[in-house]
């Protein structure tokens, strides 16, 4: 079947105007063997926002990479703004009035945040460009956070991750000289909590009013069920369905991008399996109530992003008992220049010694064998962990902390940016391994994997707001703490 | 295969143990090109490939190869030692004057080489408790422990060392010299330690990513305290060496020896940024750069120019580095 998402006139909101702000023709885009793309067709119409959904590894990175100029296809046409020829550098693409916020956040954080704004802005120079920067972006702060508390002349280290995907955001939203006619947002509000998350969707509401056009990439399926005009939904380098959002729910998107498999909520163990087993843990953030976890449980760490969670996790860490799945990749967890392999055996060479010297063998076998349990998409172990996309790496970074014999697990939000399936995937194996006796402590984010866990803590401003049974989680009880 | 390789997104699937077959591959060309350079020299100067000039070739070589080793172990951690030349000078001003003191030669250089271990320890300090960056670290100790030479010896040279001590860098087992079996002594158990144990891999980790490592459970302070206690000791080691191959104790011996070192170290493919690097790379580094040196003087180049080249070597093997970091 034909990979197409081109509005038929009939039926499309936008029949109306006479050109497609972007029109992708059977685009492809190969790296050596591996088929990146295979045979796109997606147009892009003027002021709406169009929702891009699919697995890691589905080709949405690639066809970004098109958009901005970092790649050029392999065959296919690609139109802008009513001009053939794809856009062939990042320069080029500014100049159409294309810009992207990134998954991987790219602020320079040793500038601050009004001259990281400067960086995309060439027009802002002469005298006083700094003060005139700095009353840029923090204009657009307001517009798209109102009430967001970040100064224009804070440097971006000594910001939190969620304040600077709210800079970069802003920032794609700033005017100089050339207006965005097309802004695309990949993966947006993996750093944001609820409240900012959805002061962007309004925003992006408003954007698209104006004529703007958006892009939204995103795993988080509600977030483009609300706000996208039409949403595609990505497969194996096909678009394999486009059509307004209004037709889809939840579960038909699910389907669409997993082929039709969609599980049915874990139940959660009940709590009489868990009297009786041993409490392995008790830690009390800044002076608040404290945590506790048992022998074998799940606990989650709940409330809105920033609220003090990653900060209790790597201060709770110790080497000798426990292992860290870590939120930030780049920052925390991956060991860049090493293979995947390698990546995943770096906490667990105790078990790879013979006569104390490593056993590569034994190495690669175990990394052979996560490979399967953890289903990493990989030709073979020992390429580089970069080669990996998001959610392979992150595969890998939970294999190198179940790998260990550590029995309490840390998870700092470690699901951000990883496709529906391979959470599935992951909730079950933090089940199997929480019941073979291992304790995991899970920051996140997101209300679904509260859903996963035995008990759940709520933060808000570092402290424990309310400890949460296995009866009581629910969104309005963890949202009323949050609060 | 592609139905697997299909899933890799947005990236070129570079290919399987890239980094390894760099290194193997640099190590190679770097082989290739030091035979090249022995036989140019063998055929265009008359006294290059006889035996005493090759002898002391590798006289010469081995005492930068270890020192180059040890500072690998650092460079690889993203550090950097500077001070390898002055406790080269050191170790070698206070075994000789142990040694003119009578003390037994093996307990000389015990103690000798336990100051080695002190000074890196010294660094680890700095380095990790007092949180200070290697380059100024080491950069103080380099001129202080300079200084304490030659307060120690009033500029003095040091002599009558026991026959014996002096033999044995003169010395051959095998038609090998003394001195070189000290290189393989020092580099089989270094690459032991580096590419096949668990230590080894805490120092590239502690290069790589030391968050992730501290993360993973590795005791990165640990770590860096082991690269700068190996560096110095074996600093000390090699002016130990040099006491006995030079036969007086001057506490100004190694200047400069610091630069070989790193020298050594890069050429031989460790990247000044850490986490890469092996332990047969400074190996042929050194062996390289002597020979270019020894080369250098048969052939009545000015001596300056030696320096020249080292420079543009460094060059060269840097942007190669760079470059590959780039595709990758």
């Amino acid at each position: 079947m034909p990979s197409s998402c081109v509005p038929l006139a009939t039926e499309s909101s936008h029949a109306d105007r006479a050109h497609s702000l972007v029109r992708f023709t059977e685009i492809a885009k190969s790296f050596g063997p591996v088929r990146a793309l295979d045979g796109v067709d997606l147009t892009i119409e003027a002021g709406e926002c169009l929702g891009l959904v699919g697995h890691n590894g589905a080709g949405k990175s690639t066809l970004i990479n098109l958009l901005t100029g970092a790649l050029a296809p392999t065959s296919g046409s690609m139109e802008v703004a009513g001009a053939p020829g794809s856009v062939h550098d990042p320069r080029a693409a500014r100049a159409l009035g294309i810009r992207c916020v990134f998954q991987e956040l790219s602020l320079c954080p040793n500038l601050t945040v009004a001259e990281n704004t400067r960086l995309v802005h060439p027009g802002l120079r002469g005298w006083n460009w700094s003060r005139r920067a700095a009353s840029l972006i923090e204009a657009a702060l307001d517009t798209v956070f109102p009430g967001h508390r970040i100064r224009a002349g804070a440097t971006v280290a000594s910001l939190s991750l969620t304040e600077r995907q709210m800079v970069e955001i802003a920032r794609a939203f700033t005017t100089t000289d050339i207006a965005p006619r097309l802004v695309i947002l990949d993966e947006p509000t993996s750093s944001l909590d609820a409240s900012t998350a959805s002061q962007l969707l309004a925003h992006i509401g408003r954007v698209t009013q104006r004529g703007c056009s958006v892009l939204l990439v995103t795993h988080m399926l509600h977030e483009v069920l609300e706000s996208a005009d039409r949403i595609a939904v990505m497969s194996d380098g096909r678009v394999v369905g486009c059509d307004p959002a209004g037709v889809h729910d939840r579960d038909s998107l699910v389907a669409l991008m997993s082929g039709g498999t969609h599980r049915a909520s874990v139940a959660r163990l009940a709590a009489d399996r868990r009297t009786g087993s041993s409490q392995v843990l008790r830690a009390t953030p800044k002076g608040g109530e404290p945590l506790v976890a048992n022998q074998g449980e799940v606990i989650g760490l709940g409330g809105l992003a920033g609220h003090g969670q990653t900060e209790f996790l790597v201060d709770l860490f110790s080497a000798r008992t426990m292992a860290m799945v870590a939120g930030d990749r780049k920052r925390d967890g991956v060991f860049p220049l090493w293979s995947i392999g390698e990546n995943i055996s770096v906490g667990a060479y105790r078990k790879h010694l013979r006569h104390g010297l490593l056993n590569l063998a034994s190495e690669e076998a175990s990394a052979e064998e996560w490979r399967g349990r953890m289903k990493i998409r990989a030709p073979d172990m020992g390429n580089p962990i970069l080669s990996l996309s998001g959610g392979n790496q992150q595969k890998a970074l939970f294999a190198r902390a179940l790998d260990s014999d550590a029995g309490i697990i840390l998870m700092d939000d470690p699901m951000r940016g990883v496709d529906v399936q391979t959470k599935q995937d992951v909730y079950a194996m933090i089940r199997a391994q929480a019941a073979a006796g291992r304790t995991f402590l899970w920051y996140t984010t997101e209300m679904d994997e509260l859903y996963e866990c035995d008990r759940v803590y709520v933060f808000r401003e570092g402290r424990i707001m309310a400890a949460l049974g296995p009866d009581e989680i629910t969104e309005e009880r963890v949202l009323q703490a949050s609060f | 295969m592609s139905e697997v390789a299909r899933e890799v997104p947005g990236l070129p699937v570079p290919k399987s143990g890239a980094r390894k077959r760099f290194a193997f591959l640099l190590s190679l060309t770097l082989l290739g090109l030091l035979l090249l350079l022995w036989v140019i020299l063998a055929i265009s100067t008359d006294s290059f490939a006889t035996t005493g000039n090759f002898v002391n070739l590798m006289r010469q070589a081995s005492l930068w190869t270890i020192i180059a080793i040890g500072q690998t172990f650092v460079i690889i951690t993203a550090g950097i030692d500077l001070s390898v030349g002055a406790v080269v000078g050191l170790a070698s001003t206070v075994v000789a004057m142990l040694l003119v003191a009578h003390v037994p030669i093996a307990l000389a250089c015990l103690i000798t080489l336990a100051m080695g271990v002190a000074i890196g320890m010294f660094h680890g300090f700095a380095i990790v408790q007092m949180r200070l960056p290697p380059f100024i670290t080491t950069l103080a100790t380099l001129t202080a422990l300079r200084g304490i030479g030659l307060l120690m010896t009033g500029g003095q040279t040091i002599a009558g060392f026991p026959r014996s001590f002096g033999a044995f860098s003169r010395g051959a087992v095998l038609g090998i010299p003394n001195l070189f079996w000290m290189v393989i002594l020092v580099a089989i158990p270094a690459g032991l330690l580096l590419h096949q144990t668990r230590w080894g891999r805490h120092i590239y980790a502690a290069g790589s990513n030391p968050e992730a490592a501290r993360l993973s459970g590795i005791n990165v302070g640990r770590t860096i305290y082991l690269a700068y206690i190996i560096s110095a000791t074996l600093a000390a080691f090699a002016g130990i060496l040099t006491a006995s191959r030079i036969g007086i104790g001057v506490a100004t011996t190694g200047d400069g020896w610091e630069l070989q070192s790193i020298a050594s170290s890069v050429i031989g493919g460790t990247s000044l940024f850490g986490a890469v690097g092996t332990v047969i790379g400074p190996v042929l580094g050194a062996i390289l750069l002597t020979t270019i040196n020894n080369g250098a003087n048969l052939l009545n180049v000015n001596p300056f120019w030696q320096r020249v080249i080292t420079g543009g070597l460094i060059i060269v093997i840097v942007y190669f580095d760079q470059r590959r970091r780039r595709r990758s």
